[in-house]
């Protein structure tokens, strides 16, 4: 089964403001896409849409088989869920703690107010050095912090698509190694992911299939 | 002359696109006030508890003072001119039907609205909008619910002890400072009011948080890509929010008392 399958979809380019031509593209469980561009503007629009955050103007999303109803925005928020998504787009809610961000889904959807984290969770802020930083705001951490926290929040997601960009830059060239573990064993674990990366050894490592952006195309190579 | 008839048939045609983007916006958020979804209900309680904290509880020392202010200033101006029976009538007309209602409306939109619509902006701005969404959270259950009950059920308490502060306050003010002789002026004031007041107290109160809370959303909502554009749209929705105020405050007092 399919994870995700895109029939003649299109979509609106993020800065020119001219549409992709329409193209196919399907995700299994496992499989691991990079994507080389032209343009890193185009290429996080592709992951927008590939998150559900860009609409389409034309064509078929379809999620574990299911037809995607953009309509409304409602009807996305399932499969959002599922999608982890670490890129310069995401972030953490700036009137929480880092603490509140991690622990915000399971208060909304178990409808509790444990300020414990579980065991999964503490172990990655352990590996991204986050312990000393729980009970800090957002803006009061440094770049590198934050985007481990963003990182970590993602990640505690269990996703089953990952949407990462230059995760090099993400998790910071020292985390790599360990972000590498984390990554083949969660593409194990059926897994898929679609990144956008200048470090040759990891899209050597991870890339199963490239994706190629190049003025307003995307073709699978 | 087309050039200006074609400016005013723009702005009418804006105009009336906002009201029904506005209305349709209400519509969304009071549907799913009154049918729930089951998930995040504790969170919503939760942020609606604090909204009504920042809103309510913050705002009371300024809202009593300002109360105080007014109601004293009021009494000792007008019982320089009148009788007391036509004061007791003064009062009821101006404060609880008109002036009681719109100016807490004014000190909640200068306190707490301005820093709904930049709170907002900002997460729009800043994309924490879509870092919720991709948690599977719903923007208009958790941000936009607790806001709109907080803000109303804020201005609806805050109006009740800004009447009552301003009346009996403002009377013991007036006897504490004064030698002004105000007899049974406040019996007059409670033979005056009639329950048609407070009802058009309440209704204007709930009507203004609604107008209130929704139009501030609405202008967060829409500042999508830079940070210059939060000012503009905290000016812009705090005059929306008193003209609406004032708009609704003459309809209703229209409506009850023509």
């Amino acid at each position: 089964m399919k994870l995700i399958q895109l029939t003649e979809y299109s979509f609106d380019s993020n800065k020119a403001g001219r549409p992709f031509q329409p193209f196919n593209f399907s995700l299994a469980p496992g499989d691991a896409v990079s994507v080389s561009t032209d343009s890193a503007n185009d290429a996080l629009t592709l992951l927008k849409a590939l998150a559900t955050l860009v609409y389409p103007l034309q064509g078929e999303y379809r999620y574990r088989e299911n037809r995607l109803d953009f309509s409304n925005y409602r009807n996305l928020l399932d499969t959002k869920k599922n999608i982890g998504f670490i890129t310069s787009h995401s972030a953490l809610i700036s009137n929480l703690t880092v603490r509140e961000n991690l622990l915000l889904m399971n208060a909304y959807f178990t409808n509790s107010f444990s300020r414990q984290l579980n065991h999964r969770t503490q172990e990655l802020c352990e590996l991204f050095s986050l312990e000393d930083k729980l009970e800090l705001r957002p803006a009061a951490l440094a770049d590198h912090d934050y985007r481990f926290a963003v990182t970590v929040k993602e990640l505690i997601k269990k996703p089953e698509l990952l949407l990462m960009e230059y995760p090099e830059k993400f998790v910071g060239i020292v985390n790599l190694e360990i972000f590498d573990t984390l990554l083949s064993d969660m593409l194990r674990a059926g897994m898929c992911a679609v990144f956008l990366s200048e470090h040759r050894e990891f899209i050597e490592t991870f890339s199963q299939r490239e994706l190629v952006i190049s003025k307003g195309t995307i073709q699978e190579r | 002359m087309q050039t200006i008839t074609g400016a005013i048939g723009r702005k009418t045609l804006h105009a009336l696109n906002q009201i029904a983007v506005l209305l349709t916006f209400s519509y969304q958020i009071l549907r799913i006030l009154v049918f729930p979804p089951k998930k995040g209900m504790s969170l919503v309680r939760r942020i609606t508890l604090e909204q009504v904290y920042f809103t309510a509880v913050q705002t009371l020392p300024l809202i009593i003072l300002f109360a105080l202010l007014i109601g004293s200033m009021m009494i000792i101006q007008f019982s320089r001119f009148s009788g007391q029976s036509v004061l007791g009538n003064f009062i009821v007309l101006v404060l609880i039907r008109d002036l009681g209602p719109t100016l807490t409306a004014l000190l909640i939109i200068l306190r707490s609205a301005t820093a709904v619509t930049i709170e907002i902006s900002y997460m729009n701005v800043f994309n924490e909008m879509d870092a919720l969404e991709m948690s599977g959270l719903d923007p208009l259950w958790v941000v936009c619910v607790p806001r709109l009950v907080g803000i109303t059920s804020a201005i609806l308490c805050l109006f009740i002890v800004f009447d009552i502060t301003a009346i009996v306050g403002g009377h013991a003010v007036v006897w504490l400072v004064t030698y002004i002789n105000l007899g049974d002026n406040l019996f007059q004031i409670a033979k005056t009011v009639s329950a048609a007041d407070i009802i058009v107290g309440i209704i204007k109160a709930v009507l203004f948080g609604i107008s209130i809370t929704v139009i501030c959303l609405y202008h967060g909502f829409k500042t999508k890509q830079h940070t210059t554009q939060i000012p503009v749209a905290a000016s812009k929705a705090s005059l929306q929010c008193f003209g609406s105020c004032l708009v609704i405050s003459a309809a209703i007092s229209a409506l009850f008392y023509l």
